[in-house]
């Protein structure tokens, strides 16, 4: 227990921030805006029968209010990629996201609990893939690398695994 | 029976008397569904000395018993060389495995009618979420007190199996003192000082429910009444005041018989293995926690448990979100000294190195003094257009909540020396919470664009027992304690559980 590393000092710990973040393939941010846009179209088409049907009160009202949130989100969307990325350490995996709420989380291979690999439907048509890592410590402390080839999602999980074990 | 070697190579049953406890179980649970199908079908007219309402009455009981029987009959537990098994169902049969190594606590307990009958249950829990229920419903005292053991010491064989050398049996033996022990008298103590405000609540919430399910008669008795008393505003005003003053005695009665309840004849043992606490009047339960399964310890008081000197002390171990509270140890009354003792013996770090304090930073103040004193006040008063007493009532909730915000606020800091965190929040009603850095799952760092701006973020530590948030701190601060707690985790040589 008497353990103790007194030459250590703050400065001299290894910073996170100062690292550079590798940024998100750039077919994730094109998978988003596909995302989006066929959301919207989607709503819309509903929208517009919903007008259709029902009497003609405000019938510009809806579609309106729907492109206003498409340019909102897009615009989120295209600045907040910039944000997204996710660092690779010898002892950790990092994950940073979001422009106006920003967040940073890092999980030492030590507290990994298991991985995964998932893809959803439009995922698949950009060929990407996102790593989830979980811990014990509940959903809010895990992370999802996303915006990763499936190739390359499968060889990070392979990565994490082999880490993780050595540390267990 | 109770002098049998305990043989659970072979599958067992459990005490005969299991039929007992089975079938009360399940007739409580038909009870709970029958009663309001029947109040609610046939109101207060049902004829009891019907024949068929009683034919029926007794069908389903008979249809229990046997019910019972088979359950008891299909029940078995069993160990294999590293796991326990437990098999169950009477239609579906049903196969639960739980391997040693994964076995978190094993808890004796007894209720009521287990009491009675001589028996006690047995509760398994294991690691992970999984909500399986391991349950064993009665078992003499000693082979349950022997399964316990038996099942612990596999468990300690199957965890460190590559660790050879252990003292075997040095500090079992010894008889363990408890650290607190509660009286009667400080059982009504914890009572009376109780959150009474949530008691309220929870009292409330309780007689709503019941006045709605029967609500049909009540409305005709109270339009018979008021129809009888056309004239008797007056004596309506002095029920109120006698209902509200019922109320709050009720609140004080319901809250110290809970405490008797849950607490009585509490017993909280703490060493270098572990926590370990016996409490409860009926229902006597006995919860225990490893040492190296304690993810941190958290206190707190409000303003009448402090006159009388109590605090609040809940041990939490690793869990998953849902069962968090069932898991953790809590006992409601430590005094200074015990709490002490209780920290130095699972943070002999504290005195190691120094603290350092981190504050939130002042902005914060100001943040909770707008969000939770200003914008209400100001909502209250823009009502006080319509009805002019809201604006009193806005100016006092103002002066009420601003000084409260303000010194949340102030009051909120992390502390962290070599080895360990400390968080500190809330003025009236402090909490602290004592964690070791190495019991950190990871870690985050929040922070909106304002804040950016301004040089301010938020810590988030998960931790296996929950996530706890610095608010506020200055960038570089949070970054500092960001950067720490990542290498302390990565280069930890204890595991965290």
């Amino acid at each position: 227990m008497e353990f103790e590393n007194n030459t250590l000092s703050v400065e001299g710990l290894p910073q996170l921030e100062a690292l550079s973040f590798q940024k998100l393939n750039k077919e994730y941010l094109w998978m988003r805006l596909t995302f989006m846009v066929s959301l919207y179209l989607l709503l819309l088409g509903a929208a517009l029968l919903y007008n259709f049907f029902t009497e003609k009160f405000a019938v510009w009202l809806l579609p309106s209010g729907l492109s206003l949130l498409l340019i909102w989100f897009l615009i989120a969307e295209i600045v907040g990629f910039k944000y997204k990325g996710f660092v690779l350490r010898e002892h950790d995996i990092s994950f940073k996201t979001g422009w106006i709420f920003f967040s940073m989380t890092s999980v030492p291979f030590n507290r990994i609990q298991h991985t995964e690999v998932t893809q959803g439907p439009f995922e698949r048509i950009f060929d990407l893939a996102k790593v989830k890592v979980y811990t014990a410590g509940g959903a809010s402390s895990d992370i999802a690398i996303v915006g990763l080839s499936e190739v390359d999602a499968k060889q990070l999980k392979e990565h994490i695994n082999l880490l993780s074990s050595k540390h267990a | 029976m109770p002098n049998n070697e305990l043989d659970l190579s072979q599958p067992q049953r459990q005490s005969v008397v299991g039929v007992g406890v089975i079938f009360i179980k399940k007739l409580r649970r038909a009870v709970n569904v029958l009663l309001s199908i029947l109040v609610i079908q046939f109101g207060m007219k049902a004829d009891f000395t019907s024949f068929w309402l009683n034919g029926a009455i007794g069908l389903v009981f008979l249809g229990l018993l046997v019910a019972a029987v088979l359950t008891y009959r299909n029940f078995f537990f069993y160990a294999t060389e590293d796991s326990f098994i437990i098999e169950k169902g009477v239609l579906s049969k049903e196969r639960i495995t739980v391997p040693f190594e994964r076995i978190q606590t094993v808890n004796v307990n007894q209720n009521l009618i287990q009491r009675i009958l001589g028996v006690v249950g047995l509760n398994i829990d294991t690691a992970g979420s999984s909500a399986k229920e391991l349950e064993i419903a009665a078992l003499p005292k000693a082979m349950a007190k022997q399964i316990q053991s038996f099942l612990m010491e596999s468990k300690q064989a199957a965890v460190d199996e590559t660790i050879v050398e252990e003292e075997p049996n040095s500090t079992e033996k010894k008889e363990r003192k408890a650290l607190v022990r509660l009286t009667l008298k400080d059982l009504v103590k914890v009572g009376l000082t109780e959150n009474h405000l949530r008691t309220a609540g929870i009292l409330f919430a309780l007689i709503s429910g019941y006045f709605w399910q029967f609500q049909q008669y009540f409305e005709g008795y109270t339009n018979e009444v008021i129809e009888n008393n056309s004239n008797m505003l007056n004596s309506l005003i002095t029920m109120q005041s006698f209902i509200a003053l019922a109320f709050i005695l009720g609140i004080g009665i319901f809250s110290i018989i809970q405490a008797i309840l849950k607490f009585y004849g509490l017993r909280f043992y703490c060493d270098e293995e572990g926590v370990k606490l016996e409490s409860g009047l009926l229902k006597r339960v006995s919860y225990q926690i490893p040492e190296n399964k304690i993810q941190l310890i958290k206190w707190s008081t409000n303003p009448l448990r402090r006159l009388v000197g109590f605090k609040t002390v809940v041990v939490k171990q690793a869990s998953s979100v849902e069962l968090n509270d069932k898991l953790s140890i809590m006992i409601p009354a430590c005094n200074e000294l015990h709490l002490n003792r209780v920290l130095e013996n699972f943070f002999p770090e504290q005195a190691t190195s120094d603290f350092k304090t981190y504050s939130a930073q002042r902005w914060f103040c100001y943040q909770l003094v707008l969000l939770f004193a200003l914008l209400p006040a100001a909502l209250l008063a823009s009502l006080g257009i319509y009805e002019t007493p809201f604006f009193f009532i806005a100016i006092a909730w103002f002066l009420i909540a601003a000084p409260f915000s303000w010194m949340y606020a102030k009051r909120m800091r992390l502390e962290s020396n070599r080895e360990m965190l400390q968080l500190q929040r809330a003025w009236v009603f402090p909490q602290r919470i004592y964690l070791h850095y190495y019991k950190l799952q990871s870690v985050q760092l929040k922070q909106n664009v304002f804040q950016k701006r301004r040089g301010l973020a938020h810590l988030v530590l998960h931790t296996a027992a929950g996530s706890y948030q610095m608010w506020q701190m200055d960038e570089s601060e949070a970054l500092e304690i960001y950067n720490y707690a990542l290498y302390k985790i990565e280069t930890a040589e204890r595991s965290w559980m």
